[in-house]
Parts: C-alpha cells; structure tokens; sequence
C-alpha cells in the first residue's frame, strides 16, 4: 500500500466512524404537525407542538422514536417527522398544508383562453377526447369544488391512528 | 439561457481578471464537463441566481389552478363520489405532510377517465385518473403515486420545464397587469408550454426518476410502506400493451422497467418497509 492509499483508508475510515455520531447530533423538524411527546409511543401526553423547521438535540434513539431536546424541553418524536437539514421555507401567503383552497383565483373568462393556444375549439377538443361538450362554469366550479375539499388536522390524526400508520403503528 | 451560454458568460464576466490565459482555457473545458468541480462550484451560483426569479407562492398557485381547468378538459370531471375524494385527500394530505415541501395546501382529485395517468399542477393541485385507482389495490400503493406527484410540486418540476418561457422574463409575481396586453398574451403561450409537458410529451426523465425517489421517502416517513410505488408500476406494466396510449402515463412518463429498477434498487435504504403500513381492506373499501 503506497502512502496516498494509506492516507485515503486513514480518512475514510474516520469518516465512516464519524458520520453517524455527526448525523445524529442535530435534527430538523421536517413534517407538519410533529409532536413532541413524553414517551416513545403516540398515545403518550404531548409536551409541544413543534413547528417545520425546530432545531433538536439528538439525545437518544429507540425503535423508530428519537429521543431529543428542543428549546429546553425534551421528549420523544418520530423519526418520519425529522430530516438532517430543515425543509425549504416554502410558507408564502400565510397558507398552509391545512389552509383552505377556498375558491380558485382565476375568473371564468381567463379559464377559458388556453385551448386558443392549441388551435383546437371546445367542440374539437370534446370530439378528439370522446367527451361532452362543457361550458367554462362547469370547469371553473369542478375546480372549485376541489379547492373547497377539507382535511382538519384531527380528522388526520385519527386517519393515521385508524390505519395504524407511522407514529400509531402497533 | 441556456447553461453553456450561461457558464460562458459568468466565466466572460468574471475571470479574465482572475486568472492568466493558459489557466482560464483549461479552467473552460473544465467548466463544461459537468461532473467538474469547475462546473458544480459554478451550478451552484446558477441555482442561486435561479432561486432569486422564483415565482411566489400565490403566483405559482395561479398557473396550477389554470393548469387544472385544462386538466379537466383534457381528461375529464372528478369523479361524483365525495367518499373517494375526500379519502384521497386524506391520504394525499398525510403524505404531503411528510413531503420535502410540508406546508402548502395540496389537493387531490380523481377524475373520471379510462386513460391511466396522475399528473401534478404547480402549487399543489393533484390529479390521478379513475383507471389509475382501480390499478392499485393498497392504501401504500395510492399513497406512492400521490407522493410522486407530490414530489414533482415540491421540488417545481413542471416549472422549471418552462423556465425559459417568455412570459417569466422581469416576471416574479402574477398581477392583473401581467395577464393583460403582450404579457397576457405570453401567459397563455406559457400555459399551452406547460400542457403540451404535463399532457403530452412528459417531464424529463431524470425528473422523474427524482420524483421516485422522493415519493418513496415520503411514504416511509408517512408509515407506508415505499414499495406501493414500484407494486403500482408493475400493475401499469402488466396493462401497457393493452392500454390507450396517449396522454396516459406510458407516453408522459420514462420506460416503466428503468424505474422499477431503481425504485427496487432504493428499497435497499428502507429495511423495515414490510413492517410499515399496507392498508388493503380500508383501500378497497373507501376506494369504491
């Protein structure tokens, strides 16, 4: 082994011991709706509520639970709910993963411009598609419709916990 | 501009200052290979310059919602079960929470179609057609789709398809003032670029293959297992010869053994997946 090699082996092998005790010292909190809770299990009490982006001290770590510290609390969170660097902050307009659709911004009028872009009229692109000829209001209240579609963070909560999933897995 | 140019012009700009000839023309070929360290020092500072033209959120939204007008069009009305959609969005909303892009509202609507495709408006509006579902037979495997799809949102895929479209030129917010005149004349030209992507020709690949590994860590981290993905691909497969080509997933997507081959190949980071959540009754019930 000449003295380049050696010198390599040497730093990988240092790497290799140090990555996971350096992955493990900081964690972000990545997920909406993370919970830091008081033991490794979801039905234990909630100590906070940790927003996207909380900075945590890793402590520990059991089963899919890590065990941290986070503004001088500490507790348990889920492993899905945490990355190794904070996600973007993606959270213009004040809106949120739960925050209304409400209804769509465009107008009727604006809905209906494009298909001039592709030369097609509404009767030809129906025919080419094998569908019913729709009226522009048919279109702009489908999608309304869709905006108006409502998750609340309980309901969630108890969907993951009916299904098992994550955090609630038996 | 396109990346040659650009590396050419920042080089032009900057470094005949720095450095002598004989070095900078080396310091070129450099630049253009891309696996480089010339060239990934020089992708960063373009990505930075990208990132100050990024459309605000609202404006974003705005093209989505467009986007989805189109997309009824083209593939059909949601389907008249409110059951279906909303556990649809329950599971698209879970998984979304988990996305690399956690805090937008995304939405999620099946549409009545015989033609097997999901596809993913700017903002967050997501779309899976009716025979697409009636492919899947799992809670996992609808939450790998979604989360593919989620991940082309999070990550501005179909955006950055059209970043050189005219209309994005001194553009970083939608006003009324761009809609109108020659800019709104550019915004629909913007509008139809993306519909002939997302409806007709298809992401790039490697987008895709990001969108994959993206939808597989997303439905592990959620609880499911990552492998609803891959198990949907397959279904697709065993259709392909049979199903209607264009529009459809087949046409707009790369070749289904690629991916299977990388998304089994990633499977390797998830140990546990068979211990995590599959959900098959609840699917085939709420799926109805």
């Amino acid at each position: 082994m000449n003295r380049s090699t050696q010198l390599l082996a040497a730093v990988a092998g240092t790497m290799l011991l140090a990555t996971p005790a350096l992955a493990q010292e900081t964690l972000y909190v990545a997920s909406e709706g993370a919970k830091l809770k008081a033991d490794k299990t979801a039905s234990s009490d909630t100590i906070a509520e940790l927003p996207v982006g909380t900075q945590l001290s890793v402590l520990g770590q059991e089963d899919s639970w890590y065990k941290v510290s986070a503004g001088g609390r500490s507790g348990w969170i889920y492993r899905g709910k945490v990355a190794a660097s904070p996600p973007e902050a993606s959270r213009q307009g004040g809106d949120n993963l739960f925050g209304g659709g409400g209804s769509s911004a465009i107008m009727v009028s604006e809905a209906d411009s494009a298909r001039s872009v592709r030369g097609l009229t509404e009767e030809q692109a129906a025919k080419a598609g094998n569908r019913p000829v729709r009226s522009e209001a048919e279109y702009k209240q489908a999608l309304d419709g869709v905006l108006a579609e409502k998750v609340g963070k309980k309901e969630l909560e108890g969907f993951l916990k009916a299904g098992h999933i994550g955090e609630y897995a038996k | 501009m396109d990346r040659r140019k650009f590396i050419l012009g920042l080089a032009a700009a900057g470094l005949p200052l720095a450095l002598p000839g004989s070095v900078m023309a080396g310091f070129l070929d450099n630049l253009l290979d891309p696996n480089s360290k010339e060239s990934k020092l020089f992708s960063g500072a373009k990505s930075v310059l990208a990132s100050s033209q990024q459309l605000d959120y609202k404006s974003e939204r705005t093209i989505g919602e467009r986007l989805a007008v189109e997309g009824f069009r083209r593939y059909g009305m949601p389907v008249q079960s409110k059951g279906l959609q909303h556990y649809v969005n329950l599971v698209g909303m879970a998984s979304a929470s988990n996305s690399p892009r956690p805090n937008i509202p995304y939405r999620f609507v099946v549409v009545d179609s015989d033609i097997q495709n999901a596809f993913a408006c700017p903002g967050g509006i997501i779309f899976v057609s009716s025979a697409l579902v009636s492919l899947m037979r799992t809670e996992a495997q609808l939450s790998g789709i979604l989360s593919h799809e989620i991940g082309h949102v999070a990550l501005r895929h179909a955006l950055k398809s059209i970043q050189r479209s005219q209309f994005f030129n001194g553009v970083g917010q939608i006003t009324a003032a761009t809609m109108k005149g020659d800019k709104g004349a550019q915004f629909e030209s913007m509008i139809g670029d993306m519909q002939n992507v997302l409806f007709d020709k298809g992401l790039d690949k490697n987008m895709e293959y990001e969108a994959d590994a993206s939808a597989m860590e997303t439905a592990y981290r959620t609880g499911y297992n990552p492998a609803g993905l891959t198990e949907t691909l397959y279904a697709l497969e065993k259709v392909e010869t049979t199903s209607k080509k264009k529009g459809s997933w087949f046409s707009t997507h790369p070749p289904l053994p690629s991916r299977i081959a990388k998304n089994q190949a990633a499977m390797r980071k998830y140990p546990d997946a068979a211990t995590l959540a599959v959900l098959t009754d609840r699917f085939k019930t709420q799926s109805k």
